[in-house]
């Protein structure tokens, strides 16, 4: 046989990468799961800020949230968004992403793919580059976009360029979670174990701060807080920055544990 | 034995523990180039451990692997860009179809808009009789269709080595006759190396086998040179008459093992199984023939199958 046709010459991380990025891309594109997807988390998200800004404009003024009255429709849309929307995208991630791995170990596909020249580390950055991608469309980029028109259809106003800034502290905690369960993911093969973990973590979220306040500067748990404020261009102290380095450094971490511990499963 | 340019497999103490439990001990592998190398040995021998092994898929706990010279460790994908593999129990993505399939495990070969993509899927559909079936979700494929499947991706690279994990397992009568046939048509061409528990295809296909057994190498030689070497000299002999004297001369004979007797009516039939088959050769029809008492109606010897000469090796513990 040829050289030529040995393939591409890389033997290193990238090798078979492409060949994985399109197959992963597939998925969503050749099975409409992004229409499906798309759909869930559009009634999920700003289907739940639509439904609670309805509720709203049925109360008497007198009884209806403080945000309204001091800041009007369109913050009152900003800040349903934003607490919906760090509750529900956490679980929109660890639903979509917890068994992309496991899935794979558990059917043999990762054994045959494996056994073509591909490297492990562009098997597992195929998988997380297509739910970086796909997660950021679907659950950070639509619901975005949805939330604009849902706040002008009841008279609100939201600056763009704060709202985008808001926005991108959503991402990077669904980055944040995406990293964290294919990481996970590795480590066992129980995806009862990874949706488990992951979950539990967030949840620690609402307990972990009341106990140790100083937590609320380590994870990501309060970004969506600081995604309000972002948004609507509040101040914000140099403390806040914290959280947000922190959490792009964790998700670092865990994507290098993942690349790690890849090349040491045995299939 | 080979020149080491001749072997396209070499393993030195290839050797995989779990949880203290060696799975393979020491594996000492030659495979020759171009040779349809049959890798037997009961379930739970070691043979998947060992193909795992040199796909890169597990790592040795100790010992050394090369294929086409590479290291099994350090050059494992530039091995499997060289390879064809189809695993013990192939699962593919359900939602593709049989063609898809096939064009992605292409995708790692040649690039995205290669022409010679496509004639390599058709080929390798046609070679697998895949053709009505290429368009069809894996997701309904039966077991025999997943198996011609797993051959047809295991091909599309034409690959220098072929490393096929049980390929007859779960096919029909006709499918394995099609395996075979394939493998036939590929020798001289690829280096196929194969495990399998159907001893009666690598008798007939293979060129040299080994036999794996509780994770050691117990045989490894061409497949005549086995049959010949562990095979007993057992005759078969039918006598009319009175053959009680002859049989206690023979009995007495220190090349004799046994000599078992089946009686029907006035004849018997004898099966002797001999210690020294060069001493048999020389004394034993003549003797039958110096008894006057009986008449040989048939004398034949009987050849052993691979079948016989595993069971020895593996039940008897022998190694050659």
């Amino acid at each position: 046989m040829s050289e030529k046709k040995h393939g591409s010459a890389d033997n290193g991380w990238t090798c078979g990468l492409s060949n994985m990025l399109r197959k992963e891309n597939g998925i969503w594109i050749g099975t409409h799961k992004w229409i499906v997807q798309s759909i869930i988390w559009s009634i999920a998200i700003t289907g739940s800020v639509t439904f609670v800004m309805y509720l709203i404009t049925t109360l008497p003024a007198a009884v209806q949230p403080e945000v309204i009255n001091s800041y009007g429709m369109g913050a009152a849309a900003l800040q349903f968004f934003f607490n919906i929307s760090g509750f529900v995208s956490v679980i929109g991630v660890i639903i979509l992403t917890h068994d992309m791995i496991i899935s794979e170990r558990e059917s043999g596909t990762a054994e045959w793919v494996l056994s073509k020249p591909l490297s492990r580390k562009a098997f597992v950055i195929s998988k997380l580059v297509t739910a970086i991608v796909w997660i950021t469309a679907i659950i950070v980029i639509l619901q975005g976009v949805l939330l604009l028109i849902v706040a002008r259809l009841f008279g609100g106003a939201v600056d763009i360029v704060p709202f985008i800034k808001g926005l991108s502290l959503i991402w990077l905690i669904c980055v944040f979670y995406i990293t964290m369960v294919i990481f996970l993911g590795t480590l066992t093969t129980s995806r009862g174990a990874v949706f488990g973990i992951s979950f539990f973590f967030f949840l620690l979220g609402s307990l972990v701060p009341l106990l140790f306040p100083k937590s609320y500067y380590l994870m990501p748990w309060k970004l969506s807080d600081i995604a309000f404020s972002v948004a609507m261009s509040i101040s914000w102290s140099p403390k806040v920055v914290l959280p947000i380095i922190l959490t792009v450094i964790w998700s670092g971490l865990f994507i290098a544990g993942s690349l790690w511990r890849i090349e040491r499963i045995e299939i | 034995m080979n020149n080491r340019n001749d072997l396209v497999i070499s393993t030195d103490n290839l050797t995989k523990t779990y949880d203290g439990v060696q799975a393979l001990k020491s594996l000492d592998l030659k495979v020759p180039r171009n040779s349809i190398f049959g890798f037997l040995g009961p379930n739970g021998a070691g043979k998947s451990t060992a193909i795992r092994l040199m796909l890169g898929l597990i790592k040795p706990t100790s010992g050394a692997g090369s294929i086409f010279g590479l290291d099994i460790v350090n050059n494992s994908s530039a091995i499997r860009k060289r390879i064809g593999y189809l695993p013990q129990n192939p699962r593919f993505y359900s939602y593709m179809t049989a063609r898809e399939v096939l064009r992605f495990t292409a995708g790692f070969f040649l690039p995205e808009k290669d022409n010679s993509i496509n004639e390599r899927v058709e080929d390798v559909l046609s070679l697998t009789g895949l053709q009505d079936k290429a368009d069809r979700t894996v997701n309904g494929f039966s077991g025999g269709e997943l198996q011609r499947l797993g051959i047809a991706q295991a091909q599309v690279n034409n690959p220098e080595l072929l490393i096929l994990d049980e390929p007859a397992a779960s096919l029909d009568p006709i499918g394995r006759r099609d395996v075979l046939d394939v493998m036939r048509a590929l020798k001289g061409r690829t280096t196929i190396f194969y495990s399998t528990h159907i001893l009666d295809d690598v008798e007939r296909v293979s060129d040299t086998v080994g036999i794996l057994n509780r994770g050691e190498l117990v045989a490894l030689a061409p497949i005549e040179e086995l049959l010949r070497a562990k095979s007993s000299a057992i005759y078969d002999v039918l006598i009319q008459g009175d053959s009680s004297r002859v049989k206690s001369e023979i009995e007495a004979q220190p090349w004799v093992s046994s000599v078992d007797t089946v009686r029907t009516g006035g004849t018997a039939k004898w099966s002797l199984t001999a210690t020294d088959e060069v001493s048999a050769e020389k004394n034993f029809l003549r003797m039958l023939l110096l008894d006057e008492n009986i008449i040989v109606k048939e004398f034949t010897r009987r050849r052993d199958g691979l079948e016989d000469v595993f069971m020895r090796i593996v039940e008897g513990g022998s190694n050659v």
